[in-house]
């Protein structure tokens, strides 16, 4: 009873702890930098579909638009979403929000605008989220999820050196703060996937891997759906999906889940063809990398 | 917590001074609120049996989750949606209403990503007989494909049939000039047929 109550006794300590500690501002400088380099390839592919699918005349026109996301009819949300690819949706518009994007995305890397850098690059890419959300990929979700979680404090700017003073900028609770939300957002992603491909027997049996295979541009190339290849590469991805997150929450196995991340990162890429999940799964990655070190006093 | 109190305990002593007990207190619940928000969404999204409370929480935080793009419409696995949806959908065009011959614009296996997602979309709306919705994107694709210099003046999709292996109807419609020079497409069958028809090409 009474190791019961300490334990419970001991959570507000502990919460405290692991949310306001502070941390040197390095680390989340770092992940940003890294999100910005996925996003600004990501902006730059953009380019290349944005202005022909999403504008007023596009392949999946404003009205078209409209419908999927459900105007005019209740409890759909639609009156919630913003973009300027409803109102003012010519090519040039399309094509400038990209560019507007990848101009972000520099200033985001560089650190020059702190807050207003990060906030920048996820108003754009919330702008083409909005108008076509039914074509937005997982990566994507994941990524504008970072972003704002990165507005709470970007880091350091590029240029500027720690002073390896502990009272001067170099270390943030708020840092700390962006990067336990960037862990448990991980988490939290990486347990719903894993129960929803767990109650999925395309999972099971290789048939959901087969699918994607066949769906992936730049994979491996074609898993057959009666093959064993395809089912032992469905059960590696589970086992990585579970090992993962129970490495991440326990510390001395910390390091190894690290790798897991990168590890899914690259099935997604190899078997799915889905290089931006690559990219960000790596970003996700990152917010672990402070922690898996072990700091001098 | 499990996860490394002890590494930044030192830490802690110093900065956690700095933070006023009402602010972290506020903080703690903002945090609570926001990654139960998320956590909801997602077990939403993946639940085969929609909680009623579940879904009124949800409408009720739409301001909230929508706005700032946490309210996903995919599973977050969203590798892959229902088999049903996983079907060929061929999208094809006559340039003249007079000619029998049909050219393929999207063939859904053979397309990228974006293709695909609106070609299940299509088979989507198909299944729920939702033929506004089926209309309102094969006239969006009619009318690029006229700006793209392809004068498209019929335009059907079809699937395939899971047991025949044939082609099965899905949508097949004119495209009409309106007086104000707009476009629209008449519709020139049901949208849904599961009597595969010979199609000659």
């Amino acid at each position: 009873m009474r190791a019961i109550k300490n334990s419970i006794g001991g959570i507000p300590t502990s919460w405290n702890v692991f949310w306001f500690s502070s941390l040197e501002r390095t680390g989340i400088a770092r992940v940003r930098k890294a999100f910005a380099i996925c996003l600004c390839l990501w902006f730059a592919a953009c380019w290349f579909w944005v202005p022909q699918w999403l504008s007023q005349d596009g392949w999946l026109g404003t009205e078209a638009g409209r419908y999927l996301i459900g105007v005019d009819r209740v409890g759909t949300g639609s009156e919630y979403r913003w973009s300027i690819l409803y109102g003012w949706a010519t090519q040039s518009v399309a094509a400038g929000l990209c560019l507007a994007g990848v101009v972000g995305c520099i200033l985001m890397f560089l650190g020059i605008a702190g807050r207003l850098g990060v906030l920048s690059v996820w108003v754009c890419m919330m702008m083409v989220h909005h108008r076509a959300p039914w074509l937005t990929l997982p990566a994507e979700v994941l990524a504008s999820a970072a972003l704002l979680y990165l507005t709470i404090d970007p880091g350091l700017p590029f240029l500027s050196k720690p002073t390896g003073n502990n009272e001067s900028n170099d270390q943030s609770v708020l840092a700390n703060v962006a990067m336990r939300c960037l862990q448990v957002h991980w988490l939290i992603w990486l347990a719903f996937s894993l129960a929803s491909m767990l109650s999925h027997t395309q999972w099971w049996d290789g048939t959901a891997l087969a699918i994607l295979s066949e769906q992936a541009s730049l994979g491996l190339g074609k898993l057959s759906r009666v093959g064993w290849v395809s089912q032992v590469g469905s059960l590696l991805i589970l086992g990585f999906y579970a090992l993962t997150i129970v490495f991440l929450v326990r510390r001395g196995l910390r390091p190894i889940g690290f790798l897991l991340i990168g590890l899914i990162g690259l099935s997604h890429a190899f078997f799915v063809g889905d290089w931006m999940f690559c990219g960000v799964a790596w970003c996700y990655a990152m917010a672990f990398l402070p922690y898996l070190q072990a700091k001098k006093i | 917590m499990g996860i490394d109190s002890q590494d930044t305990s030192v830490k802690s002593s110093k900065s956690a001074r700095c933070w006023p007990n009402w602010l972290k207190l506020l903080v703690s619940v903002g945090l609570m609120a926001h990654f139960s928000l998320i956590g909801l969404v997602y077990f939403s999204n993946n639940s085969m049996h929609r909680m009623p409370w579940a879904d009124d929480l949800l409408q009720k935080s739409q301001p909230y989750l929508i706005s700032m793009g946490w309210y996903t419409e995919l599973l977050p696995m969203s590798l892959i949606g229902y088999e049903i949806y996983d079907k060929s959908i061929g999208i094809d065009y006559k340039l003249d209403r007079n000619s029998r011959t049909w050219t393929s614009l999207v063939e859904s296996v053979d397309s990228n990503s974006r293709w695909r997602r609106i070609c299940q979309i299509l088979g989507a709306f198909a299944l729920n007989e939702d033929e506004e919705g089926i209309g309102q994107i094969a006239l969006s694709i009619a009318k690029r494909a006229r700006q793209e210099g392809i004068q498209i003046d019929q335009l059907r999709i079809t699937t395939q049939d899971a047991e025949s292996q044939g082609n099965v109807l899905l949508y097949q419609a004119w495209l009409v000039p309106l007086e104000d020079g707009d476009l629209t497409l008449v519709p020139e069958l049901e949208p849904t047929r599961t009597v595969p028809v010979e199609l000659s090409n």
